[in-house]
């Protein structure tokens, strides 16, 4: 047993293995589904109004999936986050850890084994998505949806980093939780800010879109102003978690 | 500062606040190689504060800390575990991150002295109060740590797992050196070897029980028996050698300003009085009303 083992043992015995590759696929599924039956229940609930609604395409389906994804995913990694880097919510644990490892000692399993469960999760709900989106859509644009999930794979480092960077000022699970959550939404709409907002974290989380509507690679300023944003706030929280006091 | 080869913690006028809150002040102890050092005091007096700082959980306001420990064990009062893992993981853990090598074997060893070895690959969920404080301690003591402090292990322990706890802390004695913090009196008689009085932030005595006893325990209390207490108590009260004078059913309990005092004037005072007194006794103090009286 060892703090690489304990993470591996938490991801299983709290069934977090399971519930967040789950919100994910059923993003996956949900997005395509309701793409395909929207034009249906548009129908059914117009009270004998004749409403034309075009063929749902392959690209509506993944535009649907995404809009699950910035929602839900979100919560999901943020409160699993939460629960995994808010280690000294409970006094007792923390001492059980604290007096015996360093903060990078006990932050570095948790950090890549939720990021590693978080990523496989988005890589699996891009999956079920584009192949839902074949069977009843018709063929989507797949290398623009995986190069739009991994984007958003370096996203959600950015996610855990806020996480972890929260938790080192405030200990409840809830509280961190709540406060990330608003921080990610809050972030997410800096990409409105002329000039800069292209190269922030938030436009990572756009890339599969507008990559599907013929738009160019240019996310490498977003890329490495995220991952230095992301280095910055792990860094930030060892040094807090270090100075708090148990 | 510097620690004597016989000495495994030193401390030099520890303060402690929080904000404008002063938890700890000028707070001195030392601490012998191989001993159990009881840390005694009402609850709020600063016990587990000054346990932290010294396992280095919090950071003392002034003052300095000396300890020559390689391995410090820390146990909080209530230990708490993540509820999915077994006792084992629990204890294999906690020899993972020990800072030299240790047999895997250790592992089962400490367990079974715990009297967990039952109950050892249980989920920890399913753990009693009792059973946390014993797996808390066989976590703590695994990795053979010089230094092991103790909060409060056996506070809210039925009476079977107090003694479970404090036949466990007996054993350690000099094998580890143990610091123990207590508000329960009796174990710290039964396991401590020198204790340190912490009242409202303050070390108000550090010594040997027996010393504390000698001074404060002994000698400066007496129980007159009479027919007529009122009358012994009004002829005591103005007695300049009378500190304290109750009535306690037939009797009268004198508390005297020294033991000297006392021992040279009760007897003599006694005999002049006019109401009948049919005995003069020494009471011997017990551990509690000493406390009481250094903590007030």
């Amino acid at each position: 047993m060892n703090l690489w083992r304990l993470e591996w043992l938490r991801m299983l015995r709290t069934y977090r293995i399971l519930v967040l590759p789950g919100l994910f696929i059923l993003s996956g599924l949900l997005g395509p589904a309701l793409a395909k039956i929207l034009p249906d229940l548009l129908k059914e609930v117009s009270g004998g109004i004749e409403i034309t609604v075009p063929e749902p395409t392959p690209y509506e389906g993944i535009v649907q999936y995404l809009g699950n994804v910035e929602q839900l995913g979100l919560v999901g990694i943020a409160i699993f986050a939460a629960m995994s880097m808010s280690f000294d919510a409970k006094r007792e644990i923390a001492v059980f850890l604290r007096s015996r490892a360093s903060i990078p000692r006990i932050v570095a399993p948790r950090f890549v084994t939720t990021f590693g469960l978080a990523a496989v999760s988005v890589l699996i709900g891009a999956g079920v998505a584009l192949i839902l989106t074949d069977v009843l859509l018709g063929t989507p644009p797949s290398a623009d949806v995986w190069t739009g999930a991994l984007l958003f794979v370096v996203y959600v480092g950015f996610i855990i980093a806020v996480v972890t960077a929260i938790a080192s000022f405030v200990r409840s699970v809830l509280v961190t939780s709540v406060i990330a959550i608003v921080a990610l939404i809050v972030s997410g709409l800096l990409y409105l800010v002329p000039a800069v907002g292209d190269a922030l974290p938030g436009r990572l989380t756009r890339a599969t879109v507008e990559l599907m509507d013929g738009g160019a690679f240019e996310y490498w300023p977003a890329i490495g102003v995220t991952v230095v944003l992301s280095a910055g706030l792990m860094w930030l929280a060892t040094n807090r978690f270090a100075g708090r006091e148990v | 500062m510097t620690a004597t080869p016989e000495q495994t913690v030193v401390t030099s006028s520890i303060a402690k606040a929080y904000g404008q809150t002063k938890a700890l002040s000028n707070v001195n102890i030392s601490v012998d190689r191989g001993s159990v050092y009881g840390l005694v005091g009402p609850n709020g007096a600063g016990k587990t504060t000054l346990l932290s700082l010294l396992a280095g959980l919090r950071t003392p306001t002034s003052g300095s800390i000396v300890m020559v420990a390689s391995e410090v064990g820390v146990l909080p009062d209530t230990p708490l575990f993540d509820r999915w893992l077994t006792g084992r993981e629990v204890v294999s853990l906690a020899r993972s991150l020990a800072q030299k090598e240790i047999a895997e074997a250790r592992i089962s060893e400490v367990l079974e002295t715990a009297g967990l070895s039952d109950a050892a690959d249980r989920k920890v969920g399913g753990y009693s109060r009792g059973m946390l404080q014993r797996l808390g301690l066989a976590s703590t003591v695994v990795a053979d740590p010089d230094l092991i402090l103790l909060d409060e292990p056996a506070a809210a322990l039925d009476p079977k797992g107090r003694k479970e706890v404090l036949d466990l802390v007996r054993a350690l004695k000099g094998r580890s050196t143990v610091i123990f913090s207590s508000h329960i009196l009796d174990d710290v008689e039964q396991v401590c070897d020198t204790i340190g009085i912490l009242s409202a932030g303050e070390i108000v005595y550090e010594g040997s029980l027996e010393r504390l006893l000698a001074i404060h325990g002994t000698e400066r209390t007496y129980r007159i028996d009479t027919e007529d207490p009122g009358a012994v108590v009004a002829s005591l009260v103005d007695q300049e050698w009378v500190e304290t004078v109750k009535v306690v059913g037939s009797s009268v309990i004198v508390v005297g300003s020294s033991a000297v005092a006392v021992r040279e004037s009760i007897v003599r005072h006694a005999g002049k009085l006019s109401a009948p007194v049919t005995a003069v006794t020494p009471i011997k103090r017990t551990l509690e009303d000493v406390f009481l009286e250094v903590t007030e």
